[in-house]
């Protein structure tokens, strides 16, 4: 499918988007909802990923995790919301919600599924860049996950996505690290191997160094916590939370 | 997107008011819709059989506090309703001949260790289980009863899925639980086939009163044209699963009471003294069936609607509470993680987690029936030594009987004991086991953790 089919919104900085890489995830959008399609690895992942950001914003907002919304009253913003995989159980959890893509197709599929869903989100098809210039009021909660290893200059990116975290916020980010064992893992393994995700998906180059992600969320005047792993244990077939950051991994920052 | 009900179950059978009552205390809504008037299902003539519950399976009856009004002694003058199952001496036999004297002897003294000194199980007759599980979803705020009501349609979208009564009413939820028995008509209506098998057998049942007391011990007695299971209920009385051919059947069903009962102490010998029926008989057909898949669009099967079983173990509904505690447990960690209850994910973790040990339990059964169901003698001969060898060997022996008792594998938290912790309609409490996480979101609880081999909560084996 080529690029031009894809319009892609009005930039003004392009930092955030690499066409090559967003023609590939085109290809991919109409697949977002199938659970046993193309998008499994995250729909697997989802779980971890959401107890995880869950259980931290509780713990920073001082939120009960086992009340039945506990994410009442806050705004999240995901970037690079994809389907709405995250934005999604997000909602479910009490919070308000806006999803940005810089892939129309995404947006539109993403507000399909919402609508068919009963679910009220705030999908918005632009890039982060754009949304800070257009005056957005910052949010209490901004989500960075698995996309910095999809952009062009991740320090850049994640300045800009600083920016719209309010005073007292956080901001997640969650990506792959540069090893050999993840170079194993994630582009052999579950592109190569077990065709779990369509080849090219990832660029080994891209990957992030975790005193790297430190380093660049300092640099965007936030305090990082100690990053945590996300471990795929194939015989479960279960994601957890561990100490391994070999691979994949997840970080929380505050806008101090 | 607000529906009716979180979760909506379709039979109020044994199996579907256990899963209603899992989730309620869970905290879900739920509506439970039934073709009967509840009073019908609750009529002493509704239900002659008695099941085997095994040592979880009665955990879980604890934890959703109905196994209270088995257990409370005198209640209305009445004693107990649960019969402890010590032993279970299972042997091969003729009509009318002394049992073989190569036996399979379990003894609940031998898995103390794990059992907590309980038994192996205990026998509850089905009318009083379901008048313990009446009461307590009637106590139950977020259980409400839609019966009799019947179903015209069902449909699933996106966002929920849509019950069709006949009078045009609808009702909505995120999750539909078919629990309407062998025959399922959601299973049929979601267009799921099954896998049947007939094995040409019919079952009697009914109750007996003996001379002599029965010490708590269940016997199997392996007769060529079936077992003919001798089950014991609350003082000097037993629950008989008489299985023949279907012609046999027949015609002991069409006896006069004297010249039936003259037929079954013929079956039972004299070991407990006189025998004398108190109860109706009741005939069941028997067959063995397995849903295909045990999901559908925002629909799950559980119990007999999933699979029906030959009595031959005593499993069925034992399959059916394990069914609703994993169901409860895969929603309470669906509900943490924001998912939609119906969501394709968690649908396929059910089916994962259960298919695995009802294929495996529904096969193994099959066999065994056949084995023992003939009079071939190369066959009898080597399921007598079978049998002795298993009886001698104490490890396989203890392995049977933990297998018996449902203490294999990895348990969902309800069998195990577990309850969830009830909260309110809002919602405001959160059930107690599944703050399982550490500080920060550490470790995921192993919801898909069991799928597979090794760590899954097989049910038990030879339990009758
Ligand atoms: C002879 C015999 C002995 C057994 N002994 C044992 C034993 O010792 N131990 C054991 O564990 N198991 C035993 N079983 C198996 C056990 O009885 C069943 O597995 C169990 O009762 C199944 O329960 P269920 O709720 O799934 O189905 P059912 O009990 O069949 O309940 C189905 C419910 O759905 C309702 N319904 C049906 N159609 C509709 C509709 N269209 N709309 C709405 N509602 C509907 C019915 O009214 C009923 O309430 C035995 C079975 C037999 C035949």
């Amino acid at each position: 499918m080529a690029v031009t089919e894809h319009k892609t919104a009005n930039h003004k900085t392009a930092s955030s988007v690499d066409p090559a890489e967003m023609a590939h995830f085109a290809k991919m959008a109409e697949d977002w909802w199938n659970p046993s399609g193309k998008f499994k690895p995250l729909h697997v992942m989802n779980g971890c990923r959401v107890g995880y950001i869950k259980d931290e914003i509780c713990a920073h907002f001082r939120r009960d995790p086992d009340e039945d919304m506990p994410l009442t009253g806050l705004h999240i913003l995901d970037v690079g919301c994809g389907g709405g995989l995250l934005c999604e159980p997000m909602v479910r959890l009490g919070a308000q919600v806006t999803g940005v893509d810089a892939l129309e197709k995404n947006i539109k599929a993403a507000q399909i599924h919402a609508k068919a869903a009963g679910l009220v989100i705030d999908y918005k098809y632009s890039s982060v860049e754009d949304l800070l210039d257009s005056g957005q009021e910052p949010y209490d909660v901004v989500l960075n996950m698995e996309v910095l290893e999809h952009v062009t200059d991740p320090g850049v990116f994640i300045k800009t996505c600083a920016g719209l975290v309010r005073n007292g916020g956080l901001m997640f980010c969650s990506t792959i690290n540069r090893t050999a064992k993840a170079f194993t893992l994630a582009i052999m393994g579950a592109e190569y191997i077990m065709n779990w995700l369509p080849k090219g998906t990832h660029q080994y180059a891209k990957f992030i160094k975790p005193v790297e992600m430190v380093r660049m969320l300092k640099d965007a005047g936030l305090a990082p916590d100690e990053p945590a792993g996300m471990t795929y244990n194939p015989l479960g077939g279960s994601w957890k939370i561990t100490g391994d950051l070999g691979v994949n991994y997840l970080i929380k920052a505050v806008n101090a | 997107m607000k529906t009716d009900f979180d979760i909506l179950v379709v039979g109020g059978g044994l199996v579907g008011l256990t899963a209603a009552l899992a989730c309620a205390q869970a905290g879900f809504r739920i509506g439970v819709v039934d073709i009967e008037k509840p009073s019908a299902q609750l009529a002493a003539h509704h239900d002659g059989r008695a099941s085997a519950i095994s040592v979880a399976s009665f955990r879980m009856m604890r934890a959703l506090g109905v196994a209270d009004a088995l257990i409370e002694k005198k209640v209305r003058g009445d004693d107990t309703h649960a019969g402890p199952i010590r032993k279970i001496l299972v042997s091969d036999g003729q009509a009318g001949a002394t049992p073989s004297p190569l036996t399979l002897f379990f003894d609940s003294a031998q898995i103390a260790d794990a059992n907590d000194g309980e038994p192996l199980g205990y026998m509850v007759e089905n009318r009083r289980m379901r008048h313990a599980l009446h009461a307590e979803a009637k106590k139950c705020e977020n259980i409400t009863w839609i019966a009799p009501a019947r179903i015209k349609d069902i449909i699933a979208d996106d966002a929920k899925t849509t019950i069709v009564f006949d009078d045009d009413k609808t009702l909505s939820a995120s999750l539909l639980v078919a629990a309407d028995g062998r025959n399922s008509f959601v299973r049929r209506k979601a267009g799921i086939g099954v896998m049947s098998w007939p094995c040409h057998q019919k079952a009697i049942v009914t109750t007996v009163e003996h001379e002599l007391p029965h010490g708590d011990i269940a016997h199997e007695l392996f007769l060529p044209a079936g077992p003919f299971a001798i089950l014991p209920l609350t003082g000097n009385r037993a629950s008989i699963v008489w299985t023949e051919t279907p012609r046999a059947a027949d015609a002991a069903m069409a006896l006069d009471d004297e010249s039936f009962a003259a037929e079954l102490s013929r079956r039972f010998g004299d070991f407990l003294g006189w025998v004398k029926p108190i109860a109706p008989r009741w005939c069941y057909p028997l067959s063995f069936q397995h849903a295909k898949t045990y999901v559908g669009e925002r629909l799950v099967l559980v119990g007999d609607a999933a699979h029906a079983i030959h009595p031959i173990a005593g499993q069925g509904f034992n399959m059916g509470m394990r069914d609703g505690a994993a169901l409860a447990e895969i929603l309470v960690q669906a509900r943490a993680e924001g998912r939609d209850l119906g969501d394709g994910f968690v649908l396929a973790q059910f089916e994962a987690w259960r298919k695995f040990d009802n294929t495996a339990l529904t096969l193994a059964c099959d066999m065994f029936n056949r084995l023992f169901s003939n009079n071939i003698a190369p066959v009898k001969h080597a399921r007598r030594i079978g049998l002795s060898v298993v009886d001698k060997l104490p490890p396989v022996r203890q392995f049977f009987m933990k297998e018996a008792s449902g203490q294999i594998g990895d348990l969902p938290p309800l069998l195990r004991g577990e309850a969830y912790k009830r909260r309110g309609g809002s919602g405001s409490e959160r059930p107690g086991n599944i703050k399982r996480r550490g500080g920060s979101g550490s470790e995921r609880p192993g919801n898909i953790k069991r799928r597979g081999g090794s760590g899954s909560d097989r049910p038990g084996g030879v339990v009758l």
